[in-house]
């Protein structure tokens, strides 16, 4: 009982700055733009946070310092891709390589330096459920920001008038451009947005995992993010299930063989994988209508 | 938006892109890292260093480019170093190798394994180079490999290990179920067992070489399970490192000194000193004396490996004991492979009276008694 607790904590926290990065890429595709920038913008928001960490010694400000980074390579793909017209899917990938870079070049004189962890938050009254209560519900306050964010998030897109016009954008420039949808800017300010998401992931991973910068460190999540997009249905609320459940998946591989149940490491780290596979096809027969934002549909032909 | 602010944002964008690239360009110029700190023109002895990664991983790339500045202190009159990062293990290697050579260089060190197949191409295209191939096999007159006995350190903590645990059980992280790794963790369980033998060892592969978040996880789910020392046996075991002093267990460094990721955690740890067996190689090369087709090989006796400092938490008699067990090593009276050895399956690997040797540990693709 006590192991199924600390086990979901730690789907918890690890699928944590993989919901970031979900949600960041739902508001984008929401808005008619798909970003495959996500990953570089985790690494700058990272190495970001990691400077500003040291230089002042404030946990708040790094983490604003990471959105910003993170912001920043997004304004620069909405600048290209919404102004300049250039190629969505290659704008996305160039910024890749030009975040990931750029962060590994500036991160080079701090490489291995410790920081400090991210304070956790009890929450009292919740964490009185026994087992499960302490292993859950002590985690660090972004874990709890990122479920706000999420809540937040669905009800902007589904409830506000701000929400109808990023919808429109993305299912049809043309018609809400002629309605006289901005859709220029809501693109501007969704795609800035949601890579100052991936920039608050990459702050996650180093304040809270790894407490150290080192090049590399974001090893693929903001890939698997942009693919568990599709799984969530562009939906912020799916995106809270998507992220954990992978990160479940991956605790309980990881817990199995630590209690030495003999599967080959190999069969059992593809599980996530497996099972997000399994969920899309599960998800394309139950319903034929795909949830993916026109524009993005367009885009991607 | 209208054509006016659209230009102007465009102009914008331009002047901010070429402003990142300068501000870049005057950090850069930190060392002779890269093709241009070489030079066909250089009088000394140039030498180039291929690491797979970045050397900025505070692991194995991290403690070849230490070699590398020993080497630079120790020889700066005659020879001049520069490391190539992050180069792939693939035909890319070659292409590499071949521009390092046209600026002039004339020794090649390729730290990683999967380097060997691009050495030996290139090695036959140039015989007036010289080059140095990483746990190697494949040689020829101007290529000779190299590696070192780190099971020996791995041996000395498992002492530490087996004394320290109370529930009798290790936790180790592994980057993939492959012979380096095998013949690391194996040393490291058969040094615990020697001193403790109701000790048993959970291995978890994770299958990457560099994931601290995911190795920090695999570390977590050891301590869930009762394991109370832990050890990464991985490029970076930062995220070990992290996991262990975040639940209260010991842990056990490995690559590069990891008590400033650990501070209240962290008993001691491996070492490797490329260093060392990088100067004793170059410096038979400067005289002459060097032959290729051979395998350069050390251990603890050699100083090539070695150990961080004990922590605190070590009781003055477990370090007097590794250092007992550190001597009869260099002094050879000690082998981490001496058998009766058995491996997880009940089957015997090594009979009693016999000491594998250093070629056949480097070939070990099972896993001791007492590891699952």
């Amino acid at each position: 009982m006590e192991l199924t607790g600390l086990i979901l904590g730690s789907a918890i926290a690890a699928g944590t700055p993989v919901l970031l990065a979900i949600l960041g890429e739902i508001l984008a595709q929401r808005s008619g733009i798909v970003n495959l920038g996500l990953e570089g913008a985790m690494a700058l928001g990272a190495m970001t946070t990691a400077w500003v960490q040291l230089a002042t010694g404030s946990t708040v400000l790094a983490l604003i310092a990471g959105s910003i980074a993170g912001a920043l390579l997004g304004l620069t793909h909405a600048t290209l891709t919404v102004v300049a017209r250039i190629q969505v899917l290659a704008s996305g990938l160039c910024l890749f390589f030009v975040g990931k870079g750029l962060a590994g070049f500036w991160g080079a004189p701090i490489v291995g330096r410790p920081l400090p962890g991210l304070p956790s938050l009890r929450l009292t009254v919740l964490n009185e459920i026994p087992f499960l209560g302490p292993a859950i519900l002590s985690q660090d306050i972004v874990v709890y920001l990122a479920i706000a964010i999420a809540a937040v998030m669905w009800w902007v897109l589904f409830r506000t008038n701000l929400g109808l016009l990023i919808q429109a954008s993305g299912e049809n420039a043309e018609v809400a451009r002629a309605e006289g949808v901005p859709v220029v800017r809501i693109r501007l300010l969704c795609v800035t947005v949601g890579a100052s998401l991936a920039g608050l992931a990459g702050a996650h991973i180093v304040l809270g995992f790894s407490h150290t910068w080192l090049d590399g460190i974001i090893a693929g999540r903001g890939w698997v993010a942009i693919g568990l997009v599709i799984l969530a249905r562009w939906n912020p609320i799916y995106a809270l299930p998507c992220a954990y459940v992978f990160g479940g998946l991956i605790a309980i591989q990881l817990n199995a063989q630590a209690a030495g149940i003999s599967i080959s490491p190999y069969l059992l780290s593809m599980l996530p994988y497996i099972v997000t596979i399994a969920a899309l096809t599960a998800a394309h027969l139950w319903s034929k209508r795909t949830a993916m934002p026109a524009e993005v549909a367009n885009a991607e032909q | 938006m209208k054509a006016s602010t659209r230009r102007l944002m465009l102009i914008l964008l331009g002047s901010l892109l070429p402003l990142v690239a300068c501000f870049g360009c005057n950090r850069g110029s930190e060392g002779p890292t890269g093709f241009s700190g070489f030079s066909p023109s250089e009088k000394r002895t140039q030498i180039a260093f291929l690491v797979n990664g970045p050397v900025s991983d505070w692991g194995y790339n991290y403690s070849q480019n230490e070699g590398r500045l020993f080497v630079d202190q120790a020889l700066g009159k005659e020879v001049r170093t520069g490391v190539l990062e992050n180069i792939p293990e693939t035909s890319e290697a070659e292409r590499v190798m071949e521009r390092a050579i046209e600026a002039g260089v004339k020794v090649v060190i390729a730290t990683s394994f999967g380097y060997q197949d691009a050495t030996i191409a290139v090695a036959g295209r140039h015989p007036d180079v010289r080059f140095l191939q990483a746990w190697g096999f494949k040689r020829s007159p101007n290529v000779g490999s190299y590696s070192v006995k780190m099971y020996e350190v791995w041996y000395l903590m498992g002492i530490v290990a087996g004394r320290m645990t109370k529930t009798n059980k290790l936790g180790i992280v592994a980057a993939h179920p492959i012979p380096p790794m095998k013949w690391q963790l194996n040393a490291y369980v058969l040094g615990a067992r020697s001193v403790n033998p109701k000790v048993t060892a959970t291995v978890t592969f994770i299958n990457h070489w560099f994931d601290p978040v995911l190795a920090g996880q695999a570390t977590e789910a050891l301590i869930n399970q009762g394991h109370d020392v832990v050890c990464g046996v991985l490029d970076s075991s930062v995220g070990v490192a992290q996991a262990a002093e975040k639940r209260g267990v010991w842990l056990i460094g490995h690559n590069a000194d990891l008590s400033g990721f650990a501070p209240a955690r962290c008993l001691t740890g491996t070492r490797w000193l490329w260093g060392k067996l990088y100067y004793d190689q170059i410096r038979l090369m400067l005289q002459g004396k060097w032959k290729g087709g051979e395998d350069a090989t050390g251990g603890l006796k050699e100083g090539y490996v070695g150990m961080t400092g004990f922590s605190a938490a070590v009781p003055g008699e477990v370090q007097r004991e590794v250092q007992t067990a550190r001597q009869k090593i260099i002094d050879g009276k000690l082998a981490a492979y001496a058998g009766p050895i058995s491996d997880n399956t009940g089957k015997e690997r090594v009979p009693a009276g016999k000491t594998l040797s250093h070629e056949e540990i480097m070939g070990i693709d099972w896993l001791v008694e007492g590891v699952r």
